[in-house]
Formats: C-alpha cells, structure tokens, sequence
C-alpha cells in the first residue's frame, strides 16, 4: 500500500483543488458546528458556576422541599348532590332542635329559630332537567355544613400519607441528614403598626389599596402583611448578620426580612433608598440594607377573635353614638365600650348602667353562644420584631443579563419574612410571645389546602449532602412523566404523598432547564448538525464525484483500490480535522468573548440572585469542556468519513477506462 | 502551441541511462537476492521474481494476443468493439495502432494494459494471462509491467513535475531518494531538467506530455502503451514525442505500442498494426 507520507501529499492536492468550495464548506459547517460547540461550552461554564453559587449559598448542603399532596376532591364534597343535601337538611332539624333546647335553657325568650342561616338554598347551577323548585344545594355559610367540613378535615387528615414522619422517612432513606418543618404564621391576626402607631378609627387592617391605585407604599411587604415563617437557623443562617446587634441586645421576635420588604416598610425611617439599577449599585445597596436593618425594630399587634370582636364593637358604639348625639329618644347602650388609646392596647368599658337583669339576661346569651362556639377571653399583645438579617429578593428590572441570571439561578426563600427558630428561643421569654407563635390545625379544607393537613408547616425540608442525592430524591419523589417538579396536579393524579422541589436556591436550575428545554435543544442542535453535516457531505461527495478520473488515472498507473481509499481518507480527515478546528476555535472564541465581557455583570448578578457576598465564588461562563464537546468534534470527524464513503466506494468500483473515457 | 527548441534536441550522451539500466527497478526482487545472497534469514526466502531480461530478443514475444474480443453494453445496445483480434508484438518492438475512429484501437490498447477484462479470447503479457488476475495483481501488473501515456497527459495539477514523476513509484513504495533519484534521471532524460520545479500549468503541451512519459518509465516498466500520444499536439512537437519514443526503446529496450492515426508517424514505427471494425486489417489489404 501507499506510505502515509506519499498519500499525505495525494491528499494535499486535492485540498488544494476547488479551494473557494472547500473554505466556504469549512466556514459554513464550522460556523454551524462552532454554535453548537460554543452552547456545549457555555453549559458546561454556567452548570459549574450555578453549582459554586450554591454551594457557597448552602455550604455544602442541598435542600429539597415537600410539599403535602392534598386530594382536594375528597375535600370538597359536590355541595348539590342530592343525597348531601337530603342528609344536611336532616343535620339542620336536628340543629335546630338542640338550638331550640338551649334557648330555653338559658331563658332566651325571644329565640327564633327562623333567624338560623339556612341550611338548604336554590342551586342556581343545577341540574336543568329537573324542575327548577327542585334544584337544591348546601348552603355553604350554614353551620351542618361547617360541621361536615370539620369532619372531612379531621377524616383527611386521619388517612393522609403527607405526615412530617413519613417525609422524614422518606427523605432519610433518600440520605437526606435532616428534615425540618418551618411553621407559617400567616393568618394569625397580627396587624403591623406602621411607625408604631395603631389607628382605629378607620380599620384595624391594612389598606389593601382603592379599586385601580397601587396599595400603599410597603403595604405588600411581608412585614406589612405580617407574614411569618419560624424556620431552623441551620436553613438561613448565610443570611444572619454578623455581627449581629440582636444577640447583643434582644430587644423582640428575630426575624429575616427580604430586602425589598425592608425598605419598603422602613425604609424611611432608617434612611434607605429604593433599589437602585444596576448589579454593583445593588450589592452595595444589599449591603447598606444589611447593616443599616441590622437591630432595627418594628412592632404588630396582636389580638384574638374576641378582643377584635369588642374592637368592632366599640367603634360601632362610636359611631352610632355620633351618628345619634341629637336624635331625641335616642336610648345609649348601657354598657359603652371605649377604643384603646395606647398602640394595642386593650378594649375598656367607659361605663356600665346595666341593671342586674340586664346582666343576667346578657350572660345567658354568652352561655348559648358558648354551647355552640368555644369562648375565649379577648386578648390583645404588643408584638416587637428585630430585624437579625435581610433575605435576598428576586427583582426584576434591571440589565437584561441581571435578570437572565437571576431568573436562571433564583433564590425561592418564598415564605415572606422568616423567624430563625434557635435565635428566638434565645430571647427573653416576655419578648418571645412563644404562645402566639404557632399556629393551630388547619379547621376547614381551606386551611388544609394552604397549610397542609396537620398544621401551619405548608411545606417539609430535607437536607441532602450531596447534589445528587437532593437530585434522586426528587426523582424518586415525582410523578411518572411530570414535565416540571412542581406540578401539584400531577401528584393528586399519580398518588404520591409530596410535591416534591428544591428549596432555598434553585441548585438543579440547569437540570431543570435542560430537562424542559431538552426536545427542544436537542432538535435544534440536530437540525445544526444535520445541515453541517448535509453541506460536509455535499461537499464531500461532489469532490469525490469529481476526482473520478484522477481516480482512474491513480488506478491506471497502478493504484490498488487501498491505496485510493487511504489517499481519500487522509483528504476527508484533513478536510474534518480543519473543520473541527475552526469549529472549536469559534466556539472558544464565542464563549471567551462571553466571559470576557459579561463575567463580572454575572458574577454580581449572580450574588445578588444568591445572596453571597462575601464569598469569593465568580460566574464563568467558560467550561472546561465535557465528553459532549469531543463527541462533536469527533462527530464532525466521523461525518465526513461516512460522508466519503458511499461516493468513494462507487469509484474504486468503478471501471476506470470508463472515467478516462469522458471528456 | 510551440515547443522550445530544446524540446527536439536531445543530448546524445546520457549516463542516466547507464545508472537506470543498470538498476532493475524492482525493490522487492533486488532485496530478496540481498536477503538469499547473504544468507542471513532464517525464514523461507522471498519467492524469486523473474528477472527481466535487460535487452530485448527478436522473436521473444512479450505481448501475445489471441481471439480477443470485447462487446460492450449500453443498455440493450451491445456494441462490439474488439471481434476476434489476434497479434503477437515481440520484445521491443515499436508498434503503431492505426484505424479509423471507433475501430477498436483504444479498446485493444486498455485490454492489453489490463485496465478491462476481455469478453472473450486472452491477453498474455510476458506469459501471463492478464485475464486472470486479481484486481490488487492487476494493479500491481499495471504498475510495473505498463507505462501509460493518455492524449490528455492526465498529470496531477498541484504536483511539481518532479513529484508528479514521482506518483507510480509512490504506489510502488520505492524508497522515497530512490525514486527521487529515478525521476530526476528520467525528467532529465526527457529533457525537462530545468522544469522539475513546475506545475503542470505552468508546461507547454509538449512538455506535459514529455512529463507524462517520463511518469509512465518511473518503475521501469517493459511495455509503454500510448493512446494518441501526439492528438493533442502539433505535429513538429508530435514528431519530437516519437522520436523521444524511439529513444527510449534503443536505450532502455522497452516495448513500444502507440495508437495513432498520422500516418507519417505510424510510418516511423517498425510495424502498423491497422484495426477497422475491431477485426485486424490483413497486411497488404488496402482498407
Ligand atoms: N465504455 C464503452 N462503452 C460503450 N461503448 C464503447 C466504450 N468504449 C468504446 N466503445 C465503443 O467501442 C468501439 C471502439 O471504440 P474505441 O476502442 O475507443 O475506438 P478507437 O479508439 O479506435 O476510436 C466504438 O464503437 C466505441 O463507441
Ligand atoms: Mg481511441
């Protein structure tokens, strides 16, 4: 056979014939390849720097959220089923019947029973087909029904699977090292007192905001709509600032407050600015956050149903009293109840003229109420909240690229403002208000839907050592088929107990995106491959096609069939080798200019979305290149070695006196 | 096109030649008698090639032809190029192929050369029948047995003309300064010294013709075969290309088949074999 020196120099001049062809091909598929091999690269860069982030975010731990699967179906039961209503209306004679009795044993003379909200209405939904007199459904506002759906509750809550116990199992036998159970305190009738101060002369609530304006500025804030999580310290302790003022000096509840919440809601008082654009602007602006909220103090009120009971009652008397001053005849009410005049303090009687049968008659009433809805004594707290850290917040606005990452790489701390739970227990005891701080089982499938079926923990935490064990928890943990991790429908449907994701940083963010995005990259990357290859083998088989009669000229001056194909090979080698190196290089080129120019921004930006900034992690887009990077190479490689093969084949094969013969 | 003067006058004395007579060519033969000269292999020796005899014998026939025939296919059509020719060219005869055109010149040309099988009858080329050979034999009879010169020269445009030379010892696997040596010898021979750097392109048709002849000689071959060697030339540069023909069949003993219809060239060869509807013509028959 040929030496290999000899059909090196063969192979040459071939690449020297039709060289505007070949230099075109070569750009073309090259810049095809190039792409593809750049995207390769800037996945492997942006992989490895998502993984330094959240590594630095969560030192080393992974973690993995649970949230109960809750069959809602089974919790709303069709409130016009026939048979339902048929059984209600019997539940509601019944309950009148106990109604009846204890109105006479408390002596409530003017008891009427047809004052009971209605069991039974018009079901304007219903069933056409049957006479419209007839069409019937629970009246959801009626007490069998609020009965029925204790009952429901208690019966979910009896046969669910999602229990912390079974996630803790779970998770551990996935090697999880710990679980945890943030407890969410929404919903507990905490009211925030904007600069300390309470106004009750309007409402006792926030001002949502009139129909078509923004609500008032800090009115969203999680301060604001007192929303609270008591969390483990071990799940936000990056976020405590060091050092930090309330370990010093406790002066109320610890809690972390989001940055955006902060300045909203204090932001005048302590001096801060908005956001400002721009990621460096902003990490010194988390920053100034950071210290400047670091101590600072903020109070709620707290009051139970009965102390906000008298509140409405005493404003109702305020109001009626103004209303009526001149209203001749008008009788006062013999009991006048006077608002607090202190920041959540309680309500007092002003004066009291009721005689003692008046008294006895209002105590009687109390009794009646309290055989059908437990009583407790009203209660009102001066809640004091120090600020021990701020969570970093997702903002969008911004530079493109800022939000790119940070919507890449986002951060789901998503409980509002978080109370580390070790810190808290710290506190002196009258500035803990630990009684307050829980929350109690969910009592309608409203709660349950919103809290989970046992209490306030809306959702279960596991630690995982490694990325991958977080990764094939979650696996193990989702549905068959799901298309994202977070597709609570889809557990209803398949039966498992947790919708199951990842928490605090989105560590699995590129596993995600690869996985949603995979038909489609994977389609266009084969559409890129397929058009380079298409062009290479064009090219390829033309060159071939068209070297036939050096083909027979080789084989009349007494080329073996081997010797062809080892001269073609060389060629299509060489032709590939250039290709893959122009390739290569593009993709380089591609991606260094990335790095080059947009490091820094991502690096900011990708400490803003994380939160970490002091660590000395830096976002590369520039990956060492994995095995898919040579598999392209080596495919361009391989492409026009299959590309010459076909074409080359026929040639040997053919007679060469043939070629010779057309000219 | 118009060749240089130098083209027509050929040095009359060339010790070139005495090296290339000297050398036999054939790299595998000269180390198999080394290998059994020396005595130093235990194993079998290398089967001993024949050795071609260095001057050509009247009557020794290196070409014998019998009953050949060749039809080709083109679709249903069969056309029957070659209808049962039988000749016998000795060892170095100069032998000119004449006839009109599509009377099977070429045909009979490429059959004896081994680039087409017959469809009938034989071709022995020194006692071997060429029919039968493998495809790898074949290609290694055409590489050392055959010379071939095309009326389009068929040279390779990116070689220098030194290298394109080079191209049959490459497949040959002469040592690279021994082939070196060969073609600068014979482009010298040739009378194409002062071109060995040049492209193809860069060559009169003459001159890419010279060069294709001294390719064809590179391994020494004993048979030249020539296709209309000189149709693509005019005829003082024809004339130049038979008498670099005649020259190399006195120094190097080879045998010289050329197709052609000038009849004043054939008239320079020591035999006309003339075809006409791929029968020989009968000497003495006026066609
Ligand atoms: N490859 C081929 N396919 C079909 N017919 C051919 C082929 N080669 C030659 N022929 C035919 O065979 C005949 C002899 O051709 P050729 O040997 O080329 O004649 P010449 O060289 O004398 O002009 C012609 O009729 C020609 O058309
Ligand atoms: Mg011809």
């Amino acid at each position: 056979m040929i030496g290999f020196r000899d059909s090196i120099t063969l192979a040459r001049t071939k690449i020297r014939s039709k060289r505007l062809r070949l230099l075109i091909t070569t750009i073309v598929s090259g810049l095809l390849f190039g792409i593809i091999g750049g995207g390769v690269l800037l996945f492997y860069g942006t992989s490895a720097s998502i993984d330094r982030f959240a590594d630095q975010n969560l030192g080393g731990r992974y973690l993995v959220q649970g949230t109960p699967v809750i069959p809602s179906e089974q919790l709303y039961p069709y409130p016009g089923d026939p048979a339902l209503v048929k059984e209600m209306q019997a539940a509601h004679t019944a309950y009148l019947a106990e109604r009846k009795a204890a109105a006479e044993k408390y002596g409530i003379t003017d008891y009427d029973p047809r004052t009971e909200v209605a069991a039974i209405i018009d079901d304007p939904y219903g069933d056409p087909s049957i006479p419209a007199s007839e069409r019937k459904m629970v009246n959801q506002e009626s007490v069998v029904w609020k009965r029925r759906m204790a009952e429901i509750v208690a019966t979910a809550q009896k046969s669910s699977k999602s229990t912390p116990e079974a996630f803790d199992t779970a998770a551990r036998s996935g090697g999880a090292t710990e679980t945890y159970q943030p407890k969410h305190l929404q919903g507990l009738g905490i009211a925030y007192l904007k600069d300390g101060r309470e106004d009750l002369t309007g409402t006792n609530e926030p001002t949502p905001g009139k129909e078509g304006q923004a609500p008032e500025e800090g009115m969203e804030s999680s301060i604001a709509q007192s929303n609270f999580t008591v969390m483990d310290d071990d799940l936000v302790r990056s976020f405590i600032a060091e050092p930090n003022a309330a370990r010093a000096t406790p002066k109320g509840i610890p809690v972390l407050v989001p940055v955006d919440d902060v300045v909203a809601t204090l932001g005048k008082n302590l001096g801060l600015t908005k956001r400002p654009r721009g990621s460096a602007a902003q990490i010194d602006w988390y920053r100034t956050v950071r210290d400047k909220a670091n101590g600072a103090t903020f109070t709620s009120c707290y009051r139970n149903d009965a102390e906000r009971a008298l509140i409405d009652e005493a404003r109702q008397q305020a109001a009626d009293l103004a209303a009526n001053a001149r209203t001749p005849g008008w009788e006062k009410p013999a009991r006048i109840l006077e608002l607090p005049t202190t920041p959540c303090g309680a309500v007092t009687v002003a004066s009291d003229t009721r005689t003692e049968r008046e008294k006895k008659k209002d105590a009687d009433r109390e009794a009646f109420d309290a055989q059908f809805t437990p009583r407790t004594d009203p209660r009102a707290e001066l809640l004091t909240f120090q600020i021990v850290g701020v969570l970093p917040t997702q903002q969008s606005g911004g530079s493109t690229l800022d939000s790119v990452v940070s919507g890449i790489v986002g951060t789901t701390y998503g409980y509002g403002a978080l109370i580390p739970a070790d810190l808290l227990a710290a506190v002196p005891a009258q500035l803990r208000h630990a009684d307050l701080l829980t929350s109690p089982p969910p009592q309608s499938p409203e709660q349950m839907m919103m809290f989970g079926p046992y209490g306030p923990e809306a959702a279960y935490i596991a630690s995982f050592p490694t990325i991958n064990d977080a990764k094939s928890f979650i696996e193990s943990q989702a549905c068959p088929g799901t298309p994202g991790v977070f597709s609570g429908d889809y557990y209803i449907e398949c039966g498992q107990p947790f919708s199951v994701g990842t928490y605090g940083t989105s560590y699995l963010v590129v596993d995600d995106i690869a996985r949603q995005a995979r038909p489609f990259l994977i389609g266009l990357l084969a559409a890129l491959f397929g058009v380079a290859t298409i062009i290479i083998w064009a090219m390829m088989g033309r060159v071939i096609a068209d070297s036939r009669r050096e083909t027979a000229v080789f084989r009349a001056i007494g080329a073996k069939r081997s010797d062809i194909m080892k001269v073609y090979v060389l060629y299509s080698i060489w032709v590939a080798v250039r290709i893959a190196l122009f390739a290569g290089l593009l993709a380089a080129a591609i991606v260094v200019g990335i790095e080059v120019f947009f490091t820094e921004r991502a690096t900011r930006a990708a400490q803003l979305a994380y939160g970490v900034f002091d660590g000395d992690a830096r976002f590369h887009f520039l990956g060492i290149p994995g095995p898919v990077f040579w598999a392209i190479l080596a495919g361009i490689l391989l492409m026009s070695l299959v590309a010459i093969t076909p074409p080359l084949l026929r040639n040997i094969r053919r007679n060469p006196i043939r070629d010779m013969r057309d000219e | 096109m118009t060749d240089s003067p130098s083209d027509a006058g050929m040095p009359n004395r060339n010790p070139v030649a005495d090296f290339l007579a000297s050398f036999d060519g054939d790299v595998e033969a000269a180390i198999a008698a080394l290998r059994a000269h020396h005595g130093g292999s235990r194993a079998p020796a290398l089967p001993a090639l024949p050795v071609r005899p260095p001057r050509p014998r009247s009557g020794d026939h290196i070409i014998t032809v019998s009953d050949l025939h060749k039809t080709y296919r083109m679709g249903r059509q069969k056309v029957a190029a070659l209808g049962g020719v039988s000749l016998e060219i000795d060892r170095g005869e100069f032998v000119a192929l004449t006839g009109a055109s599509g009377s099977g010149k070429s045909t009979l040309l490429q059959l004896i050369g081994g680039l087409d099988k017959p469809s009938g009858g034989s071709v022995q080329v020194d006692g071997v029948d060429i029919g039968r050979l493998s495809d790898a034999k074949l290609s290694r009879f055409r590489n050392q047995t055959i010379g071939f010169v095309f009326q389009f020269f068929y040279l390779q445009p990116f070689l220098r003309l030194t290298t394109n030379t080079e191209v049959p010892g490459m497949f040959a696997r002469t040592p690279r300064q021994q082939r070196r040596a060969q073609a600068t010898a014979l482009i010298e021979e040739v009378g194409l010294a002062d071109r060995s750097k040049h492209l193809p392109k860069e060559m009169s048709g003459g001159q890419m013709q010279r060069a294709a002849i001294a390719r064809a000689l590179l391994n020494r071959p004993p048979l030249l075969l020539a296709d209309e060697p000189t149709g693509n030339l005019d005829s003082a540069t024809g004339a130049s290309i038979i008498e670099l023909f005649e020259r190399i069949r006195d120094e190097f003993g080879t045998t010289i088949v050329i197709v052609t219809h000038d009849e004043s060239l054939a008239r320079r060869a020591d035999r006309t074999i003339r075809l006409s509807d791929g029968l020989i013509v009968p000497q003495g028959v006026v066609a």
